[in-house]
């Protein structure tokens, strides 16, 4: 996870005269850097720096090495640590001068990640560790030279085990600095790698509203040398934290409600943060038209008849399948097929926009699952419409549920017969049954059915009726009479007649009109069969004009 | 095409007296009529049965194909028409019925009172004959208008065969395909016909009916199904069509239906 240098820059600086802590004079001083250079955010972040400083001779004097560990581009460094190799004279430790690890120090930072209660975060931990230079007693002894050698026979050292003065502890660069190293193996100092030296924290307690921040810091050397600062409290400023969470949509389910509109059921969506879970507060809905059917035939648009006539026969008995006129060009047949709208339709056009219907409250705010209903009342009949639903919390909106498509129009009141069912004064029962568009122009027809029906299975029963005579009665339909110049004597009414597609060619007013008729199953209504005796005293068929009809 | 035509009045074949014919099945209707213009007065018999007869070949049987059997004359002749003048040749211009045409004629004047069991409910209580219920007398309570003498039709337990008891006693066989309902106690009144009777009891369920000649049975239809005769389509080839007429079928909507069903009991 950590981010790795991806470019080294190196600096070498020379006839430097400056001294170092060390006594000793630097004559180059060698930085190497590596950097992190980041193609999202192109910041360029340290990640390692060595900084080697090389003295008259050629000989090393001091290597630092810094390492800022972090762990995605953009947030501060988790973790700081400098190593410190010199070459000092240490007691006991270091005596040949060579290059060693004299100091090392790390701190842990803990960066603010999302609130939580009780966690590190904006923590700070620093640890110094290194070579501590201790002082040792020399005790003086009453002994005589022959007890002395008596106890050295016998492995006893006479003057006794040296012991650390505690009080003498200072770090070796405090020593090699004051000159306090006496450079002689026999010289009572010796030098300790401590861990740690000294030690500093500041912890912070992150509440809703303010830190908490307590600091520590204690030289391991010197036990009264300690600091506690804190409680220390730091107010948070107003800020709304806009969460990086996303929203997840609602589902949404339609149904079409009988005589109002379609019912929408919008059920879950919302949101989950640090396991909590955040209902959404309301639910948007939004519908897109996808086909609306065309405006239908008035059949009595100018309100001219008491009772006008059903819609116009959409059968059709031929069809023109060439217009010339006597010159042989053609001309357009009449009457022209444009399309129109009427002056006062109210039809929407088709769309493919999506449009807001309404935002509608969460009724279940304390429950694990959200809910909300709508009833979409504003719909026409065998129209298509395709809905989507978003959940919203606060000023934040999810993206849309997948959509729901439906037709208005399958189970309604207007599509569908209705019975009502009434009990009568002489215990009789009387149902009264409704076509499905009862707006629609016709007569009412009243039957006395001596059957024996229960209350329970009245209305099906009427609705069986009624489905018989609506049925029918919608439907248009022709009647058909056919000649033929051929007898046809065996016939029965309902038999099935099938005409193939007869071909005329007419001519008149001056055009030419070749026509082709419908090719259709008709039924046999009825027949009419002629002969007359002729000169040869035999009776001589005519015709047969077969009377068909379509239903 | 030859098609040669017999007429049989009582088995006589009298097709040399007819100068023109013309045989006619009506739209919405059951039966056949024919028109026949006779030579002469004399060659009628009352109450004849009249059978019509064709052939397309005139050297197989003249009576391959069955035209109209049994075929009535309507008993008040009021469409015959007599023509007698001087030094011509008498005509007779006469309408006659198919069969089934019977069945709309009008019945002897009487009551008809259909109960779905027997009349009489009788329960033994003590070893003493006690009467439950009297059917016939709940349906003439409820019936509205003259009754006269009445005929009780017992155990017409549903329409469809109240229907069929209609069409057997008009003298056709009924095949009922209506949804099946049982049926109350009902009286038919003395005014109706037969097909009236059949036409009042099935108009709720709008029937189609068809009559099937050769097996006499009137098919009462069930309009959401296939009310076709039997067999494949005929197929009229093109060459054979004169002219074809169009009209749109026009029929009275219907907006409301009032159904109204008398108590049980």
């Amino acid at each position: 996870m950590s981010l790795n240098p991806t470019r080294w820059t190196e600096e070498t600086i020379t006839e430097l005269a400056a001294a170092d802590d060390y006594s000793e004079a630097l004559e180059t001083l060698t930085i190497k850097a590596g950097w992190h250079d980041d193609p999202g955010t192109g910041e360029s972040l340290l990640i390692e720096e060595e900084t080697i400083g090389v003295n008259q001779y050629g000989q090393l004097v001091r290597r630092d090495v810094k390492e800022f560990t972090y762990d995605v581009p953009g947030t501060p460094p988790l973790l700081y640590s400098r190593d410190t190799y010199a070459r000092p004279y240490l007691p006991s430790a270091n005596e040949g001068r060579g290059t060693l690890l004299v100091e090392s120090e790390r701190v842990e930072y803990h960066p603010w990640t999302l609130f939580q209660q009780g966690s590190p975060n904006l923590s700070r931990k620093r640890l110094l560790s290194g070579y501590v230079v201790y002082d040792l007693t020399k005790r003086g002894t009453a002994l005589t030279q022959e007890q002395r050698d008596e106890l050295v026979e016998k492995g006893i050292n006479p003057d006794g085990n040296p012991e650390i003065i505690v009080d003498s502890a200072r770090l070796w660069s405090e020593a090699n600095h004051r000159a306090e190293t006496v450079e002689s193996p026999s010289a009572p100092q010796l030098a300790k790698w401590v861990d740690p030296v000294e030690s500093e924290f500041e912890i912070v307690f992150e509440e809703p509203d303010k830190y908490t921040i307590y600091s520590y810091r204690k030289n391991h050397l010197r036990p009264q040398d300690m600091s506690v600062s804190g409680p220390r409290h730091q107010r948070k400023e107003s800020y709304t934290y806009r969460l990086p969470v996303a929203i997840e949509p609602p589902d949404i389910k339609a149904t079409v409600q009988a005589d109002d509109g379609i019912r929408l059921d919008v059920t879950g969506g919302g949101a989950t943060v640090l396991d909590k879970r955040i209902q959404p507060e309301k639910y948007r809905i939004l519908r897109r038209t996808i086909s609306s059917p065309a405006p239908a035939a008035d059949p009595d648009p100018f309100e001219l008849y008491d009772t006008p006539p059903a819609a116009t026969s959409k059968s059709t008995l031929w069809t023109d399948t060439a217009v010339t006129d006597l010159d042989g060009t053609p001309t357009s047949p009449l009457p022209a097929t444009t399309p129109y709208t009427e002056p006062g339709d109210i039809t929407e056009p088709d769309g493919d926009d999506w449009s807001v219907i309404g935002e509608i409250d969460n009724e279940q705010p304390a429950e694990p699952v959200g809910f909300g209903t709508i009833l979409d009342a504003d719909v026409i009949q065998t129209a298509v419409y395709e809905y989507v639903a978003t959940a919203i919390i606060g000023s934040d909106e999810s993206a849309p549920s997948s959509p729901y498509r439906i037709q208005y129009g399958g189970e309604t009141r207007k599509s569908r017969i209705t019975a009502h069912v009434t009990r009568a004064d002489d215990n009789g029962l009387e149902i009264d049954v409704l076509a499905p568009d009862p707006d629609l122009y016709g007569e009412t027809i009243e039957f006395e059915i001596p059957v024996e029906i229960y209350e329970d299975e009245a209305e099906e029963f009427g609705e069986e009726i009624g489905r018989r005579h609506f049925a029918d009665d919608l439907e248009s339909g022709l009647n058909v009479d056919l000649e033929l110049n051929v007898p046809l004597a065996i016939l029965e009414r309902g038999q099935r007649v099938k005409t193939p597609a007869i071909e005329w060619t007419t001519t008149g007013n001056g055009l030419v009109i070749e026509s082709e008729s419908d090719d259709r199953e008709w039924i046999l209504d009825g027949f009419r069969l002629t002969a007359t005796m002729d000169k040869t005293k035999k009776l001589t068929v005519e015709g047969t004009t077969l009377y068909l009809t379509e239903r | 095409m030859e098609f040669g035509f017999r007429v049989y009045m009582n088995t006589r074949d009298v097709t040399d007296w007819v100068t023109s014919l013309e045989i006619e099945h009506p739209r919405k209707t059951l039966y056949r009529q024919w028109t026949f213009h006779f030579a002469g007065w004399s060659a009628i018999e009352e109450n004849a049965t009249w059978d019509l007869f064709g052939s397309y070949t005139p050297g197989t049987d003249p009576r391959a194909e069955i035209l109209s059997r049994a075929g009535i004359l309507p008993p008040d002749r009021e469409r015959a028409r007599l023509v007698v003048a001087r030094g011509e040749m008498p005509r007779l211009t006469i309408r006659g019925y198919d069969y089934v045409w019977s069945a709309q004629r009008k019945r002897p004047r009487e009551t008809i009172v259909v109960v779905p069991s027997s009349a009489y409910i009788v329960e033994e209580i003590d070893g003493r004959p006690v009467l439950r219920e009297n059917s016939v007398a709940g349906a003439l309570n409820r019936h509205e208008g003259p009754v006269g003498k009445y005929r009780v039709w017992t155990h017409v337990s549903t329409i469809a065969t109240a229907l069929r008891r209609l069409g057997n006693a008009a003298g056709v066989r009924v095949q009922c395909r209506l949804p099946s309902a049982p049926m109350i106690p009902y009286v038919i009144p003395p005014d109706k016909s037969f097909w009236e009777a059949i036409l009042d009891l099935a108009a709720p369920w709008k029937p189609k009916f068809y009559y099937r000649d050769s097996t006499r049975t009137l098919v009462i239809v069930d309009p959401l199904h296939s009310h076709y005769a039997m067999g494949g389509p005929l197929t009229v080839p093109g060459d054979a069509v004169k002219r074809i007429t169009g009209a749109p079928i026009y029929e009275k909507r219907t907006r409301r239906i009032l159904i109204r069903i008398p108590p049980c009991r």
